[in-house]
């Protein structure tokens, strides 16, 4: 189940860019003109897979020709394409009766009766295998909690567009910037290194140089727990000097520190009983490899 | 209101609002009409039986009824036959003709199967007879879209597409003269839900199409409407709580976006005042059924499920450990009735 929704969310991240780029390049007014896309529903699009997105994009004329739905019906030099045409196994006969037409409907156009806007009635996703009677329970509340997921996010999106493009661009970090601060030092120095572009003072952007070489070193969690501590009194310090040292200067002097007081730590590191066992016993494990 | 319990696919469901193609049986197999297709599902284990597929383009099932010992499954065709079916061997039994147009509704009572038809009118078979027609009216003028027996099985009340609401005398049918006991002619839309009270059987409710949107109750004993309330939105169904005294409504379309639309809505009796609403159907419910237990609620929406509700259960008997057995047992709040 989790697969699947995990395949949906790919799905509308594709429909969405897909979607800005058609905006960007064709204009908000004449778009439909150059490119002719044939949307069926378009709360469907919203949350379908990228094959659907696909055979969106591809289809033409000729999609009510075929007389079968199903799975992978392969076009010539096309990718696999998947839809629904139960409309075309309907009855030929048309659903009639004043009671079988919305009045919604009815105001705007008398034509549309019965099936609606002749979109798929089911919620169901276009690529999921359907067969009568079968229970869907688990599916139609993963779908509805998607939907509303989306909806909540498609608000926060119109709230502030920026914050949501970040995101986008990486699932990993988390909304707020703060927080993404607060973890570069403490948590995963090294896989945020690159990530991070204007968030991130010069100050501590400068310190990331001698976390390497702290690396390398066969550090343990304690001695890493120390550097943010390091890091706060080194900054607190240059705030107070004079304001006459230019930028590149107080870098260079901030990346000295640093690497002194690092450096110290280590040595008093390697003087702790803990370290000096853990010495021997390496020096012990090579003796023994070598009898 | 609390969630379905249970939500089941129901592909190529005719999203038709003169049908009647979902009856729950009393031996609790569910026998709903997808496209040209009939199936029977068992409740309790879930078991999908395909008891039909009709061949013909023009033709497809548009009524289904079980008949009161649930031996016999009869269906009405769009071709104006009915069909009826011997549930248990899989088997059609017998076609019974006396309709020139398409069966939207059936009922049984008895041995007696009564069928309303878009002919507008609606024929009494005897199915041990060989000759098996034995009166046919036509009193409606549209459709006959609703048809339900009272539980005493002596009084039958006919919706039409003509807005009107027949009540029959079991007696008093007759093909030579339109002897029915009342027209009820208050709505103003086509009458496809209708109900029989359980607890009352001169009490009938009737629920209007989309234009008129209105949940009638009716005193049988004098003709009268004791009750009325607007709902805004179509009725395509109207349910009878056996337990307590409430009234479940399916709805459709409405003239505007109101908060009953597409939904299910239970009312308490007599005071019709509203209980709680469902919020699932993504499009207008079509069909209702009551499970033999009169315990759980079926419905089928144009969205292509059939949602199963375990809404007419009786509440749960809370244990107060505080009181002793003594007081529970003398406690009216232990008692099963509400």
């Amino acid at each position: 189940m989790s697969e699947a929704r995990d395949r949906l969310s790919r799905a509308e991240n594709v429909a969405a860019v897909y979607a800005r780029w058609r905006r960007a390049i064709n204009g908000s007014g004449d778009g439909g003109n150059r490119i002719r896309v044939r949307i069926e529903d378009p709360e469907e699009v919203r949350t379908t897979t990228p094959f659907r997105w696909g055979e969106t994009a591809m289809t033409g004329p000729r999609l009510g020709t075929q007389a079968s739905r199903g799975v992978g019906r392969g076009r010539p030099g096309g990718t696999p394409r998947i839809w629904r045409q139960r409309h075309m196994l309907r009855s030929p006969r048309s659903v009639t009766g004043r009671e079988n037409i919305s009045p919604a409907v009815r105001s705007v156009r008398g034509r549309e009766r019965g099936r609606g806007r002749g979109r798929a009635a089911t919620s169901l996703p276009s690529w999921y295998p359907r067969t009568p009677l079968q229970d869907i329970t688990a599916i139609t509340r993963a779908i509805q909690r998607r939907r509303a997921s989306l909806r909540e996010g498609e608000d926060h999106q119109n709230e502030s567009p920026s914050s949501i493009d970040r995101t986008v661009d990486d699932p990993n970090l988390s909304a707020s910037g703060a927080q993404l601060e607060h973890d570069i030092s403490i948590v995963t120095p090294f896989s945020a290194i690159g990530n991070r572009k204007s968030h991130v003072v010069s100050v501590a952007n400068s310190l990331r140089t001698p976390f390497p070489k702290v690396g390398n070193k066969n550090f343990n969690a304690a001695s890493v727990g120390k550097v943010p501590k390091i890091l706060h009194d080194i900054t607190n310090q240059n705030a107070g000097e004079s304001e006459y040292i230019t930028p590149q200067k107080k870098l260079l002097n901030s990346i000295d520190t640093v690497e002194k007081v690092v450096m110290d730590e280590l040595r008093k590191l390697k003087r702790m009983p803990t370290a000096k066992k853990a010495e021997r016993e390496k020096k012990v494990r090579t003796l023994m490899s070598m009898r | 209101m609390q969630k379905e319990s249970r939500i089941l696919d129901a592909p190529n469901l005719k999203n038709d609002y003169y049908l009647n193609i979902v009856d729950w049986g009393n031996s609790n197999l569910l026998a709903v009409a997808l496209g040209s297709d009939v199936y029977t599902l068992n409740i309790s284990n879930f078991a999908v039986c395909k008891l039909l597929h009709i061949v013909s383009e023009n033709d497809y099932p548009t009524s289904l009824s079980w008949s009161q010992d649930s031996k016999t499954l009869a269906i009405g065709h769009m071709c104006s036959e009915i069909h009826l079916w011997d549930a248990e061997a899989s088997k059609p039994i017998r076609i019974l003709r006396g309709h020139q147009e398409k069966v939207g509704s059936i009922a049984w009572n008895g041995s007696i199967l009564t069928s309303g038809s878009y002919d507008r009118a609606i024929v009494n078979h005897d199915v041990r007879a060989r000759n098996s027609l034995t009166c046919h009216m036509k009193v409606h003028t549209g459709e006959v879209c609703g048809l339900k027996w009272s539980p005493t099985g002596n009084i039958l009340a006919s919706g039409g597409n003509d807005n009107r609401v027949y009540i029959w005398h079991a007696s008093k049918m007759s093909s030579s003269a339109c002897n029915y006991m009342y027209c009820l002619k208050e709505h103003t839309a086509a009458v496809k839900a209708l109900a029989w009270c359980p607890y009352n059987y001169d009490v009938l409710a009737s629920g209007g199409g989309t234009k008129d949107g209105c949940i009638k109750l009716w005193n049988l004993q004098k003709g009268t409407c004791i009750n009325s309330i607007s709902t805004k939105t179509q009725i395509s169904g109207l349910l009878w709580n056996r337990h307590h005294k409430e009234i479940l409504s399916g709805h459709g379309y409405g003239f505007h976006r109101t908060e009953l639309q597409n939904q299910i809505c239970l009312w308490k009796y007599p005071s019709m005042t509203k209980i709680g609403t469902s919020m699932h159907h993504s499009s207008r419910v079509l069909h209702l059924s009551q499970s033999p237990d009169g315990l759980t609620v079926v419905s089928a929406g144009a969205d292509e499920t059939i949602r199963l509700w375990k809404i007419f259960g009786p509440p749960k008997i809370e244990k107060e450990s505080r009181s002793g057995s003594l007081d529970s047992l003398l406690s009216l709040k232990e008692s099963p009735i509400r």
